[in-house]
């Protein structure tokens, strides 16, 4: 029984890898070249929750897995490592959004920065567990706390920019 | 496609997630284990991937300049004012350089002295930058065809900048001073002091290992002191400062917030790895450790028994 992917299915995995795409270039250009200010927020990470929270069935994993790991190998971090926890945290993400539908924006905040937390933890721990270079605590807690800040601004941008909001009913 | 529980949570489908986040871990063991290989990898990747977006990324890097040029006629004035007052002092520097050149060239008439002809350079465009803060590096778009090595120095007009790390066909990328990785001796000019140049993902690295810190003093040049034999001696790096933190750093003379064209000096025969298949594997087929001694017996059973042992 092979079917074909339907066709929101399919524009949804497009407009994700394009917008990855986008983020990831923006990031690349060469503008800030020996200008060390505060690590950014990882968009990338919280476009991926913001997806997985609203439209769970239009995002699925092999592409998330794609994208982060083409992230992983321009920006030099160690392969695969930081893919896995993506991963996971969409996973845990997808495997619970059923239930957070119904609740106040201010919870699945509260509930992504967890998330991020934790995969920014356990990434640390296994570059410690490994032996790898750690970057210093103070830069990785502040672009923890920068996604977090970030998380509001990408799914309000996400919505006005490329439409996404929740299949059921239209609330965010 | 209202469909309550959106995704259809089936075994089947935990099973595959998980058998996809293994694959990740053993790529990432792989990475863990045989570095190099999948440093080439990704080197080839990147090597793919870049150099085709150019034609995006060359115009938004422009236009964005030109922006941040734009915002700076606001202060045109003052800058013209500053620039007037730089060229006074210039004058005067340049006809000191003038008489210095004049006094070297006589000098080097004297001892026939002739400039190293191996000391040229490839001149290469940043394309891109390391796109995370923790990272301190840029790639270039010279690679190996352009016959860059790994290794060789990089600088942009003026200082050092960085080390080649990573090459692939058409971009190679050059690892700069301030990345936490990168470890460079250095000389104290003036009384020379050997030291290591050490980066800690902030503007000015740390200068540690100072033998006589007494004899060190913020404003002295540094330059590379060649040991290792990875750079080549007497490149200028930067000068001395002071932390606020009260430790020595350096200040770099490079630019390191335009770095736009870089030199690759080609100036010094690459490091090569002639061993690399006995250290790594294949290379010595018995067991480690002190050879055995070869065995008489060995010898008498190989030999013909009815030779006398004796030349006829």
């Amino acid at each position: 029984m092979i079917q074909l992917p339907r066709r929101s299915f399919v524009l949804g995995t497009l407009v994700f890898l394009a917008s990855v795409w986008v983020l990831l270039f923006v990031r690349l250009l060469p503008l800030s070249g020996g200008i060390m200010g505060w690590p950014g927020p990882d968009l990338g990470l919280a476009l991926i929750l913001a997806w997985v929270l609203r439209r769970p069935d239009q995002l699925a994993a092999p592409v998330i897995v794609l994208a982060v790991l083409l992230e992983d190998v321009l920006l030099m971090r160690p392969l695969g490592l930081w893919t896995v926890f993506v991963l996971l945290a969409s996973e845990a993400a997808r495997l619970r959004e059923p239930r957070w539908r119904d609740q106040p924006f201010m919870v699945e905040w509260l509930r992504v920065g967890i998330l991020i937390g934790l995969a920014m933890l356990g990434y640390r721990l296994v570059q410690v567990v490994f032996m790898l270079p750690v970057s210093a605590l103070g830069q990785v807690i502040l672009q923890f706390l920068a996604t977090v800040a970030a998380y509001p601004l990408v799914v309000f941008a996400a919505r006005w920019l490329i439409g996404l909001r929740r299949s059921g009913r239209n609330e965010t | 496609m209202a469909r309550k529980g959106p995704d259809f949570a089936t075994p089947v489908r935990r099973v595959l997630i998980a058998v996809m986040a293994l694959a990740l871990l053993a790529l990432f063991l792989f990475w863990r284990i045989d570095s190099p290989r999948a440093e080439q990898m990704r080197t080839a990747m990147i090597d793919r991937i870049v150099p085709r977006f150019e034609w995006a990324l060359v115009p938004v890097t422009r236009v964005t300049q030109m922006v941040s040029g734009f915002q700076s006629y606001a202060r045109i004035y003052e800058q013209n004012q500053e620039l007037r007052r730089e060229l006074q002092r210039m004058s005067a520097w340049r006809e000191a350089a003038v008489q210095l050149e004049q006094e070297n060239s006589k000098l080097m008439a004297q001892n026939n002295v002739r400039i190293d002809p191996a000391l040229t350079s490839v001149t290469g465009v940043v394309m891109v930058d390391s796109g995370s803060a923790f990272r301190q590096s840029v790639l270039l778009n010279v690679g190996r065809q352009d016959g860059i090595v790994e290794g060789w120095a990089t600088m942009d007009g003026l200082g050092l900048v960085g080390r080649i790390s990573g090459v692939g066909n058409r971009t190679s990328r050059v690892v700069l001073l301030t990345d936490p990785s990168s470890r460079l001796p250095v000389t104290v000019q003036p009384t020379g002091e050997r030291a290591l140049l050490t980066g800690d993902n902030t503007p000015l690295p740390l200068l540690e290992f100072v033998e006589q810190g007494d004899n060190v003093r913020p404003g002295d040049r540094v330059v590379s002191s060649g040991d290792g034999g990875v750079f080549p001696p007497g490149l200028l790096v930067g000068q001395v400062a002071q932390g606020s933190d009260g430790r020595l750093r350096l200040r770099m003379a490079a630019d390191y917030e335009r770095l736009e064209f870089l030199r690759v000096l080609r100036s010094h025969p690459a490091e090569a790895v002639v061993d690399g298949a006995a250290v790594i594997r294949g290379g010595i087929t018995g067991p480690i450790g002190p050879q055995l001694p070869t065995s008489p017996v060995d010898a008498a059973a190989a030999s013909d028994p009815l030779d006398p042992g004796t030349t006829p």
